[in-house]
This record gives C-alpha cells, structure tokens and sequence, in this order.
C-alpha cells in the first residue's frame, strides 16, 4: 500500500511543574504511536480528553516536536522541526489543519477573501486576477456565496466559519488536511452540512484527512481506517466499520456502550472515586 | 426510564401555557421566545431539546424568574398551581431555595474556586441554622449517593483538584441538599467525556427516581434526551414545535423538525449520506409571521409562511405544524443523490 502519511513509534513526554501537593514529573501524552495513511484516505483517531489524540495531530503539523519517534511524509522525514523558511513554506503546501473553533482560528480583522488571498499571495507567484479567480472557486467549493466572503468571521455563523476555514485549508491544495474536533461545535442540523461537505471535497480533491474526534457517529460518517487511543496509547486499529461493528479491545467497547442511541439506559460503571 | 404520570386530575408540578418573553436589546424589545408550552409532573423527566438560540436555556431563566431587568413576559408559568410571575420577594426567596434546583453545563462556573468542596456543600445547611457537624455529615452521605466514595477526602479538596465529572457529581449532592421538588439540568453533561456523561446521567436519573423529581433537562441531543427522559418537547427560534413520548419519538415524530433533527444525527452502525435541514438555526426574532421553521423546511407551502400554527394535538403527540396529519409518516430523508445535491444548493447560505 502506498504510503502518504507514517507515524512510527511516536512518543511526547511533557515535563509537569510541582502544584497544590503534586509532585513535579513527567506526563506520557503520547506513548509509542504508530499509523499509516494513504494518498486521498481518512484516517481517524479517536479518543476521550486525555487520550493524546490532539497531541498526535500537533506533532505531525509541526506545532509541536515528538520526544521520540518518526513521522513521514511521502517517505521523508519531517524531523526538521526548525526548518528555514523556505521548507516551512513547503510543509505548509504538503499539511494544512482545521481547528474545532473556526472562531478563534480566522483572524477577527480580515475578511474571508482576504484570508484566503493574503496566503496565496505568500505562496504562488500569481497575479491579482489569477489570485481572485482561486479565492472564488474556493467559497464555491465550501458553498460560500460572495457576500460571505467579503465578511468578516464576526458576521458568520458558525458552519459558515467553519466552511471559510476549511476553504482556506484547502487553499494550497495541500496532499493533508488535520481536521482537530473540526465539527464538534456545531448544531446538529449544520454538523450534517459540514460532515457531507467534508465527504465530497475528499471525493472531489484527493486530499486525505486526518480526523482527530471524540464522536463515534462524525467518525463512521467520515473515514475508512480508525486509531483508537487511551491515555497516550493505541488500544485498537483498524478499519472503521470492523473497529465499531466488532470492537476487540474493552475500552472501545466501553466506549461505544456509552453513545446514547434509543433504548439505551445509562449505567454506573465502578465507583470512580479513585479518578481524579 | 419508566414513566410515572400524575394521578387523574392531579396538576401537573409545572405547567407553563403559551409563555412569550420579550428582552431589552439597546432599549427595544426583542422576543426571546414566542409560543412555549409542557407540563412536568412529580416524577417526571422532560427533555428540552433544540439548537443553539433555540430558547431552551431562556425558557428555564423564566421557571426560576432569573430574568435580565425590563424582560416582559406573558403567557402562565406555574409552579404547583402558583404562578412564579407573580411570586413576592419572601415566596420567590422560598421557591428558589427549597422547591427548585439547577445544574449547569459547566460546573467549574458554577463553584467558588477559592473555597474547599466542603464549604461549598455546607453552606446552605449552615445558613438554614444546621450544626456544623451535622451539615458535613448530610454533605458526606450526598456525596456518597452520587457515587463518590472517598467523601470524606474531598470535603477538604478544592474544585481544580476534581476532574470534570467529578464536580459534576458534587453539583448534583448539592442540588438535592436542600430536596427541591424541581430539578433543571441545563447540558449537564455536554462538556463531559461520553463515558463520563453516562455515568452522571446515572446518577442524575437514580436521584430523580429515589426521590421522586421532576427534572426538566436540557439538551441539544435528542438521543441522549429520548433514552433519559419521558417525554420531550422539541424547540426551535423560542417555540415548542412538537412535544411527545421519548420511548417512540424515533419512529412517531411528525414534525419536518424532528424527523430533520433525527435524520442529521451521525449513526455508529451505519454509513449514509446525512440528510442536511438546508440554512442555519435561526433566532426567535429573525422569523416572520408563518412557521418559524418556514425558512428551512423543505414541505413549507403559502399558509405555513402566512400564518404561525398553534400547538395542537395530533396522536399523542401535541405538533405545530399546519401540514402534520398530511405529512405523517411521509417525511423520509433517505439519501438519493440527485435530491442530496438539491440539498446542498440551498444549503450554500448556511
């Protein structure tokens, strides 16, 4: 199988200071993960807060470097963390990542258009014409009329933020798209909108994503392969329908016992004093 | 959860009838909510549920009279045959802290962080005159009860050093410490992890039992809302648009709303285009004359756009909407490619 995307052995260790009687330490976010993720695939990685999935997402975007371990794109290492400029640009063309809150992720002072034109600019050599033409075939993509896209994120909505900040992801055409929780605040009804609009512009575009999410519903809708974790750990892999028709491992399956569905009747598990 | 209704002719703990709130927005008035109507019997666990600006959180601001200064209301809210608008200082002070009970989304909100877990249980029961010794023994044994099993420990603990579920739990003992009669659990557990949700809702659903509860609980997930409560009403822009039985609101919703709601939901068990309500949510004061669902429903005709259709009963359901008899049962949002794409047009305004 070709390979688009390789986490080997991946670990992060953030050191804690000591506070109100804990003692100072080291906390295992991440602990000796490892995946694989084909060109145009869906990968996700599922899990509770906690659990170390955001921390996986961070590190194979850059935000933040793995204690140890290899992540691969297209068969090279991307270990340079402190790259010049000029292989930052370059990794930012290859990965673009999509927050939960679109809100706090688009800057308050531009307009969507503006968002979106300001980083092709830094980009592609282009000229105004060429630029405007992008930015509109993007928002079309997104289902963003012209008028939202001369507005500011204030004057959105929340899919309809969520939507610029996608169309801006997608800018650079870029092979992966870290999608962090990305439909997780949203209203049902519009949860929908994205979940099908995410499905078709990986159909129309070829780009893979990356799903980092806490819903099992989002994530059986959106992609083929899934990384179960659990405080810093991978406890079950596999494909997404055989992972949640048949889960082998007892934290997956007690997590899917816990999704309220009709006829469910939620249970005490054990006396969780000791949890802190 | 079983059902347990009134005795026949007995009043409902709570009834609110045709409750419409207007709130001061820079010296104008603007309607919050516009039609709300349920009962909630001793006993009884009913599900508020509706999107964000829906007018579920409003709706229990005015049960507990928790209302911004100039907010105008009309329309009945009773509370044991009492109206709560109508309340004096002495019988709102009465009702607020003895007869109802409230439980945030976020309890780390809601406690005062600079005082130990203890302190804050015991605080009511050493204002009502209750002995030291005997407030803490009350707080540890609540504690106890919402499954907390080294009580005693986190008395003397402050709530950063609770996880989330934690203090929910210490939310819920303090709830019931002074036994209301009426419990409003507003998205107790949207901020929680979904294991940790199930284990709260245990125990919010075993106190409510034991000790016989009304409880509104508000939510803007209908599934977890159908598995925990006995009925539910459905809102949307500051109106109740359906309210019915929760053991069957999955196969008997008639309101293009619901059944809209129930179809967008993503499913664990199988993979299928998800029918998207075209639009966003819209606000209680944004909707015109008609249906205030007109806008995004997809079966809206001239009369739902003339005129607001009145809560009315259609099998046991109570549904506002003109077309609920014609459109039973025929409202299927399976996904066909063609119609999705439809779909999707119009949904570029979202």
């Amino acid at each position: 199988m070709s390979e688009l995307l390789g986490v080997e052995n991946l670990r992060k260790v953030f050191p804690v200071r000591a506070s109100a009687g804990e003692p100072a330490g080291d906390l295992v976010a991440v602990d000796d993960v490892s995946f694989t993720l084909p060109p145009g695939g869906s990968l996700a990685v599922v899990g509770e807060s906690g659990s170390g999935k955001t921390t996986v997402a961070r590190m194979v975007v850059g935000l933040e470097t793995p204690t140890a371990g290899r992540i691969t794109l297209d068969g090279e290492s991307r270990e340079a963390a402190r790259a010049g400029r000029g292989a930052r640009k370059a990794r930012a063309r290859q990965i673009q990542m999509v927050f939960q809150d679109p809100y706090t992720s688009l800057d308050s002072r531009q307009t969507i258009e503006g968002a979106i034109e300001e980083l092709l600019r830094a980009h592609f050599d282009w000229d105004a014409a060429r630029r405007r033409e992008r930015v509109a075939e993007l928002l079309d993509q997104v289902g963003l009329d012209k008028r939202q896209g001369g507005a500011r994120p204030r004057a959105l909505s929340g899919g309809q933020r969520q939507r610029a900040a996608i169309a801006r992801a997608l800018a650079l055409e870029p092979r992966l798209l870290i999608l962090d929780e990305a439909v997780a605040a949203l209203d049902v009804s519009v949860q929908a909108q994205i979940i099908n609009l995410l499905t078709d512009l990986r159909a129309e575009t070829g780009v893979a994503y990356l799903f980092i999410s806490h819903d099992l519903g989002v994530v059986r809708q959106i992609s083929d392969d899934c990384v179960v974790m659990h405080r810093g750990r991978v406890v079950e892999a596999g494909r997404t329908t055989a992972v949640l028709d048949d889960p082998q491992d007892a934290y997956t399956r007690r997590l899917l016992s816990a999704v309220p569905r009709p006829g469910w009747v939620p249970r005490r598990r054990a006396t969780s004093g000791a949890s802190v | 959860m079983n059902s347990r209704p009134n005795p026949p002719g007995a009043d409902p703990l709570v009834r609110v009838s045709h409750l419409r709130l207007d709130i001061p927005v820079r010296g104008e008035p603007r309607r919050v909510l516009h039609d709300v109507s349920f009962e909630v019997g001793a006993g009884v666990a009913l599900g508020l549920v509706g999107e964000s600006g829906s007018g579920k959180s409003m709706t229990t601001r005015v049960l507990m009279r928790l209302l911004p200064h100039g907010a105008a209301t009309d329309g009945d809210v009773l509370f044991d045959g009492t109206p709560v608008t109508g309340m004096d200082r002495r019988a709102l002070r009465r009702y607020r802290s003895s007869e109802v009970a409230m439980v945030y989304q976020d309890p780390r909100a809601a406690i005062n962080p600079v005082y130990t877990v203890g302190a804050f249980l015991t605080e009511a029961l050493r204002e009502q005159k209750v002995s030291r010794k005997e407030a803490e023994e009350r707080a540890v044994a609540l504690l106890r009860e919402v499954g907390i099993t080294d009580a005693p420990r986190r008395m003397r603990q402050y709530p950063h050093q609770l996880s989330g579920g934690l203090l929910q739990r210490v939310m819920i003992a303090s709830a019931m410490l002074t036994k209301p009669r009426l419990l409003i659990a507003d998205e107790p557990t949207t901020a929680l992890d979904v294991t940790t949700q199930e284990e709260v809702m245990a125990i919010l659903d075993e106190q409510r039992r034991e000790r016989g509860l009304a409880l509104v609980f508000i939510t803007h997930d209908l599934d977890l809302a159908a598995a925990v409560t006995d009925r539910i009403a459905v809102m949307y822009a500051g109106t109740v648009l359906e309210t019915a039985a929760s053991a069957n609101l999955h196969e008997t919703a008639l309101h293009p709303y619901t059944v809209g709601l129930l179809a967008s939901r993503p499913s664990t068990v199988d993979v299928k285009r998800l029918w998207a309500i075209p639009g966003r949510p819209v606000s209680a004061f944004e909707a015109g004359p008609g249906c205030v669902f007109t806008e995004r429903c997809p079966f809206a005709q001239d009369r739902c756009r003339a005129e607001r259709p009145a809560l009315r009963t259609v099998d046991d359901h109570q549904v506002a909407c003109h077309r609920a008899e014609e459109l039973r049962g025929r409202i299927t949002y399976e996904a066909d490619g063609h119609a999705d794409h439809q779909h999707d047009e119009q949904t570029e305004s979202v």
